[in-house]
């Protein structure tokens, strides 16, 4: 590391704000990155006769290996409930900290909320008919009774179906969303996909931007001109308009939209943004002794603009990556929200605000998703913000 | 400088009480009122000629009287009734371009055609016709048009108005191609006889020979005389049209059909053949510019309603005819008793659900098992007694919701691999969870036709082992790294599911879940829905998740008959290329007694089952709604044709006293007791 970069870090650093969020960010990070150990149907270690099991990193394996006699993959919920009955076999498995891939639905035991609703139900109606029978008692007490037994039985009624209410014994730690699926584990498979996404598009839009801008900066003449007049027109284009339009004739031709689909119509229309800022920059440096210095020992153009140019446009870059990224994962969240996004059975962060606006009774899936959502936009701006001031030349120029 | 102040001052008051008091009058303003024109100052068109044949007098005539009637002689006059629209039409006419939308059944409801059907017997009843009688080899339809008919400008209903519905509908200048090609082929012509007496000729013997034949007129004394254009078709079109017209082909025509057709036969293989050249021919035409000029205007109509008023992009108030012709008459008695249909436009449904519970409008349907266990759990107007939830069963044809397999796929063709994707789909599941175990489990393709619907065949259930097995049989049978199986050839058992409503990924998402636990993958692809619908009739599935409508009749040509088969563009979505189907089917079409129909309909479920072609999934047999209690209906509740109870055949009224007490009751939220919140009805639940 060279003393400019050591003196930003310092500084980076010295910013308490800006520490905390990257190290949340970090830390959310890797955890969704290893969301299959976090969050999965399938058990960490089984313990069967002797034998060790990693299920969560091997193939699917038959539930004949544990015992059952289903031929398909063992549902190991189940499994460790049989494990349990009978521990003098010495069998075990450890599940994940929430046993719930994305996509596993929970089935409802629906069973002791049957007898339950049959012991309310009969409770009231005992009262009722009591209350008929007696002459004194009035009407109001009567419908009164009765409408507080519709209310107990729907409260009851309501435990038999999705979305269920967060709960701690169920291990369903925001709730279920109307499918049946484990709203915490879709957050956090969501949003290695969202940050997956902005991370590829970051990389893909800065390649092809800087190729392009510093070409256009340090070539200029006439490629300069046409270049800028084809960035002009494709930049005032409506890009989310522009996005579901495409994404819309691609389907008309038989084409199934996916991740990598999703990526290259982003990258189609999001290079730009980088291009006006690397030939600003490139167009300055190309003016300094430096530059004429290595034309003049006989260094080629790339070889100028890549070797000597670049390294000195960098700050430019770092402080524009956070805020790229956020940008985004919020590009892809509504896209996602308006249903042209990536399919529907993926984990997003979109279908989950659509699903939450949509149950807006279950007010768990709309706060969990927004709270999410806000954290993490909060986090990277500020570590934006921290890269930003760490390299904000005033200060470096100014004495502290 | 305060003189400058106060001026500017003022002008600003000024200014902003004048934005106030057109928003307050924006509804005079704005609103579009119908014109009244008198009756002395209607011209009448040139009467079309009378045909040359005899009206026959040895028929056997039907008048429909004798069935019950089926509105409750309690209800009372007065009262709007509000309602809601999701978009604002895009025009007031019923055909030509952007003439579909939903709105246009508000219309249609309101012309009368010639006969009816009742809804609970489903047998013929009069309406604009008095009797009617068919000819003994079932082509030509006799109606003898009842006097007292009239439009709602005071004009009566006379034989010309149907002729030149056919007219019209056959004419270029409406724009619906659709239209012209159904009135040239299903209808051959119309007889009249005198004012009140028409013959509908139809082209060949047809089941429901007199429904076939009921049409709707179009006023002529509104629309004008027809004028003669020349227009340009193809060759066969032109000739075929010159036909139906009962016009000789001119020699010229006939000469380049002649070259056309020995270039046909002259074009060797694998040349083009040459294409169809057009000629001009004259053909009656409505007015110039019909589209346009007709985008916002009123016609007259027979039906109870008319529209009197309406605001662009916002409402359309429809009045009650307090003349109309048939208000006594039997089967019209007592019903369409609110004078005033208010539709507002409210775009979102959960906004129309909140105005709903503020009542400013007066029903709201429930069906959706999310609004009814969920949303509508509660509503406090149901606790304090001012609104009921019902629940009716029906016993109308259901729209058949179902599962196709592309058979051009080229793994989908083997029966083994479709039965063990059917007995792998968890339906029973998913109605169970997702749906709050609402809708019902469909047994065949058409479920709610009476007799016609096949009374003893099940659909295939879910079965793990048998689904296992036909896996097994099909060549899938290892099993890969995620669980899903895979056969010698490496290929996945892995398809794509393609739909169109968002709201249906829950429901799939479920059966997917399932499926995965045997090995068989289910890739969801949804898009936007007009995308989607392409999709289909492009035949670009693999598996469709999809429904049709409900017709009168089962239908199965559109959707299982071999010459739709491989091709684009049309119904049979799962390529089923059958002689056997095709043949029955064919038979179906053209056999003339109900029996025989009923007993061909039921052998073609059959076959369909054998085939397996595609799997209905699930039905709805029932409405589900709120209803504030002011609304009325009759003691039975409604017809089992009804769509709810506040629809187009006009069975409830609304109490205007009652509705006043209420909403004085609510602002003080008082609680009316003793009456019961839920009403569950299951008369017509189950088979017939």
């Amino acid at each position: 590391m060279n003393p400019i970069n050591q003196q930003r870090w310092q500084r980076f650093s010295k910013n308490k704000m800006a520490m905390l969020s990257l190290k949340i960010f970090l830390a959310l990070t890797i955890i969704s990155l290893l969301s299959e150990v976090f969050f999965n149907d399938k058990a960490l270690v089984v313990y069967y006769k002797g034998e060790m099991h990693f299920p969560f990193i091997q193939n699917a394996i038959p539930a004949k290996t544990f015992g059952l006699e289903n031929e398909s993959e063992a549902n190991y919920l189940e499994l460790q409930k049989t494990f349990r009955k009978k521990p003098e076999d010495g069998n075990w498995l450890m599940m994940p900290f929430i046993p719930y891939h994305y996509r596993s639905i929970t089935k409802i035991d629906t069973e002791p909320i049957d007898l339950q609703l049959k012991k309310t139900e009969d409770f009231y109606s005992k009262q009722i008919k009591e209350l008929q029978i007696d002459p004194n008692a009035n009407k109001e007490k009567i419908y009164q009774l009765k409408l507080t037994r519709n209310q107990a039985l729907g409260k009851l009624d309501s435990q038999k179906y999705h979305p269920l209410p967060p709960s701690l014994a169920r291990k369903h730690f925001l709730g279920t969303d109307s499918t049946g699926r484990d709203i915490l584990a879709q957050l956090s498979y969501g949003y290695r996909i969202a940050i997956a996404f902005a991370i590829i598009l970051l990389i893909i839009n800065y390649i092809i931007g800087i190729a392009i801008g510093c070409a256009m900066g340090y070539l200029g003449s006439w490629y300069d001109l046409l270049m800028q007049r084809v960035i002009e027109v494709l930049s005032n284009i409506p890009f989310l308009y522009i996005i579901i339009i495409i994404a819309a004739i691609l389907r008309s031709h038989g084409f199934t939209m996916g991740f990598w689909a999703l990526v290259g119509i982003y990258v189609s229309l999001g290079w730009m943004g980088m291009t006006w800022y690397m030939r600003t920059a490139t167009l300055k440096e190309k003016s300094r002794e430096y530059v004429l210095a290595a034309r003049a020992a006989g260094a080629s153009d790339t070889r100028i603009v890549f070797k000597h140019i670049l390294p000195n446009v960098v700050s430019l870059l770092v402080t524009f990556a956070p805020f790229s990224i956020s940008g985004s994962i919020i590009g892809l969240t509504s896209l996602d929200f308006l249903g042209y996004g990536l399919p529907k059975d993926y984990p997003s962060w979109g279908s989950l605000i659509k699903l939450g606006t949509d149950n807006i009774q279950a007010p768990w899936i709309i706060t969990s998703i927004v709270c999410a959502m806000v954290l993490v936009l909060f986090l990277i701006n500020a570590v934006g913000e921290g890269i930003r001031q760490a390299f904000d030349p005033k200060k470096i120029s100014h004495f502290e | 400088m305060k003189k400058y102040l106060t001026v500017v001052g003022f002008l600003f008051f000024a200014s902003i009480l004048t934005i106030i008091l057109l928003a307050a009058r924006k509804n005079t303003f704005l609103r579009e009122t119908r014109e009244n024109i008198s009756i002395a100052d209607i011209k009448r068109p040139k009467p079309f000629p009378i045909c040359d044949e005899q009206w026959p007098t040895d028929l056997v005539w039907h008048n429909g009287m004798d069935q019950d009637i089926f509105s409750d002689p309690k209800a009372t006059k007065g009262g709007t009734w509000n309602t809601s629209l999701t978009s604002f039409p895009p025009n007031f006419r019923q055909v030509g371009p952007d003439s579909n939308s939903g709105f246009r059944g508000a219309m249609d409801d309101n012309d009368l055609g010639l006969v009816d059907v009742h809804p609970v017997t489903q047998k013929l009843i009069p309406a604009l016709a008095k009797e009617w009688a068919i000819s003994k080899d079932r082509t030509i339809v006799y109606f003898k048009i009842d006097p007292d008919a009239k439009w709602d400008d005071g004009m009566p209903v006379i034989a010309d108005d149907f002729i030149f519905r056919l007219k019209a509908m056959r004419s270029p200048g409406i724009v619906a191609p659709w239209y012209n090609q159904y009135y040239s082929t299903m209808v051959s012509d119309i007889l009249k006889f005198d004012k009140h007496k028409i013959a509908v000729k139809l082209p060949s013997p047809m089941a429901d020979t007199v429904l076939k034949a009921a049409m709707r007129p179009l006023p002529y004394h509104y629309y004008g005389e027809l004028r003669e254009i020349r227009k340009k078709y193809p060759l066969s079109r032109a000739i075929s049209y010159l036909k139906r017209d009962n016009k000789e082909v001119p020699p010229n025509i006939l000469k380049i059909k002649d070259e056309y057709e020995s270039s046909v036969t002259s074009a060797k293989e694998g040349e083009k053949t040459p294409k169809e050249p057009s000629v001009e021919i004259t053909v009656e035409d409505v007015e110039a510019n019909w589209v346009k000029n007709h985008n916002w205007k009123i016609q007259p109509r027979t039906g109870p309603y008319n529209i009197s008023s309406f605001i662009k992009g916002k409402e359309v108030t429809f009045e009650r005819n307090k003349n109309w012709w048939a208000k006594d008459k039997k089967y019209y008695k007592n019903r369409y008793n609110v004078d005033q249909i208010r539709y507002t436009v409210i775009r979102d449904t959960n906004l129309a659900f909140e105005k709903f519970k503020l009542g400013q409008l007066d029903q709201f349907a429930l069906l959706l098992p999310n609004y009814w266990h969920s949303k509508a759990k509660y509503l406090d107007p149901v606790d304090r007694g001012y609104m009921q939830k019902l629940w009716f069963y029906t016993q109308k044809p259901e729209g058949s919701s179902q599962i196709s397999f592309n058979l051009d796929h080229p793994r989908l063709k083997d029966k083994n691999l479709r039965l063990g994707i059917i007995y792998a789909l968890n339906i029973q599941n998913m109605l169970d969870t997702v749906l709050y175990g609402d809708y019902e489990r469909s047994e065949t393709f058409h479920e709610g036709y009476g007799e016609y619907s096949h009374p003893t065949l099940k659909a295939r259930r879910f079965n793990p082992q048998k689904a296992i097995e036909y896996f097994n049989k099909a060549g899938y049978t290892k099993i890969a790294r995620d669980g899903v199986r895979i056969n010698d050839k490496g290929e996945i058992l892995s398809f794509k599911i393609l739909y169109a409503a968002p709201f249906h990924t829950q429901r799939i998402l479920a059966l997917q879940n399932e499926a995965k636990k045997l090995g068989l993958h289910l890739e969801l692809d949804n898009f936007d829905t007009t995308a989607v619908f392409k999709a289909m009739l492009n035949k670009e599935h693999e598996i469709a998740w999809h429904g049709w409508g409900a017709g009168l009749r089962p239908q199965y040509r559109g959707q299982f008959h071999q010459s739709f088969a491989h091709k684009k563009q049309n119904n049979n979505l799962s390529n089923l290329d059958d002689d056997e189907v095709s043949q029955m089917i064919d038979e179906y079409r053209f056999a003339l007694d109900t029996p025989t129909r009923v007993e061909l309909a039921h052998k073609i479920e059959e076959r369909l089952f054998e085939l397996a072609p595609a799997v209905p999934t699930y039905k709805v047999p029932y409405f589900r709604q709120g209803l504030w209690r002011w609304v009325k209906y009759p003691p039975f509740i409604a017809t089992p044709s009804n769509d709810m109870i506040m629809d187009a055949y006009g069975l409830f009224w609304i109490d205007v006293e009652l509705q006043k007490e209420i909403r004085a009751k609510m602002t003080k939220k008082e609680i009316i007791y003793d009456i019961p919140p839920l009403i569950k009805n299951t008369r017509y639940k189950g088979a017939p």
